[in-house]
């Protein structure tokens, strides 16, 4: 599994899982985008998931100041939610399921593209707390319904 | 009818137990963020319907319905999770689980349950 093949199934996850899970407009995109943070900076919902033959791990940044427009989208999205319950509504769990559900489409690609990664499921953490230093961090940003994040993410296979 | 919802997403219980209220309008809907404290549940009340999260610490889903199922055995398991690879296929079938409700959870998707199993 080479680089781009990585990166193919990451961004197809990506904008699927946008579209399912998160968008109402169904029209995520990938915009390129130049990143200037540093690791420290890197922070935010992440999963990291190891397998037989394969570990990664994704960080989900997003812009504090659109926690609002987030919880806004669920509301829209999600209409049938009883809205008593919505206080306990917490964005760091909205948006961590959001990397599950992308990890269950990356682990399902993994497993057709090389049955022996053995992808196993994926355990909630916050930022790239078991990096490898000596590897490189790519990322990509995706933007939809006026919102945007950025994907950190780390592969190795 | 007595339903149990076991995630430790409390975003997808918010989803779940609002879409499942809305169609049994009369269930009572027990639900829980861990597979743990969900084993003492079903101890002490019958569920006819118990949906659970597979990927949870401590106590995952294959393991809450390994420890359960054998002394509920009218109780209708399914499970929720974004992860259907064949090695969670296998594990499944293996506890005697024919149901998933994949994620992202849908009125859609949890209807068509069910409509399977009321």
């Amino acid at each position: 599994m080479n680089e781009t093949q990585v990166k193919d199934i990451l961004q197809e996850a990506c904008i699927n899982s946008v579209n399912e899970f998160l968008s109402t407009s169904g029209d995520a995109k990938l915009v390129d985008k130049s990143i200037s943070y540093g690791l420290d900076e890197v922070y935010g919902p992440s999963i990291e998931c190891f397998g037989d033959n394969v570990k990664y791990i994704f960080t989900l940044r997003y812009e504090l100041e659109q926690n609002q427009d987030y919880l806004n989208l669920f509301l829209s999205k999600y209409t049938f939610v009883d809205k008593n319950e919505l206080p306990s509504l917490d964005l760091n769990d909205f948006l961590g399921e959001f990397l599950n559900i992308m990890s269950g489409k990356v682990n399902k690609s993994f497993e057709a593209l090389d049955p022996k990664l053995q992808p196993k499921a994926p355990y909630f953490t916050q930022g790239f707390e078991s990096i490898d230093e000596q590897s490189e961090v790519n990322s990509f940003s995706c933007e939809f319904d006026g919102l945007n994040f950025t994907l950190f993410y780390q592969v190795l296979a | 009818m007595n339903i149990l919802i076991i995630d430790d997403s409390d975003t997808q219980r918010l989803i779940l137990k609002s879409i499942i209220a809305d169609y049994f309008k009369d269930s009572e809907i027990d639900e829980i963020n861990n597979g743990a404290d969900a084993i003492g549940l079903v101890k002490d009340k019958d569920y006819k319907l118990i949906l659970t999260d597979i990927n949870m610490d401590d106590v995952d889903g294959f393991e809450f319905v390994e420890t359960v199922k054998s002394d509920n055995p009218d109780t209708v398991f399914a499970f929720i999770t974004s992860n259907v690879t064949d090695y969670h296929q296998k594990r499944a079938k293996e506890l005697g689980v024919e149901y998933y409700i994949t994620k992202p959870i849908t009125p859609a998707k949890v209807t068509e349950f069910l409509d399977k199993v009321k």
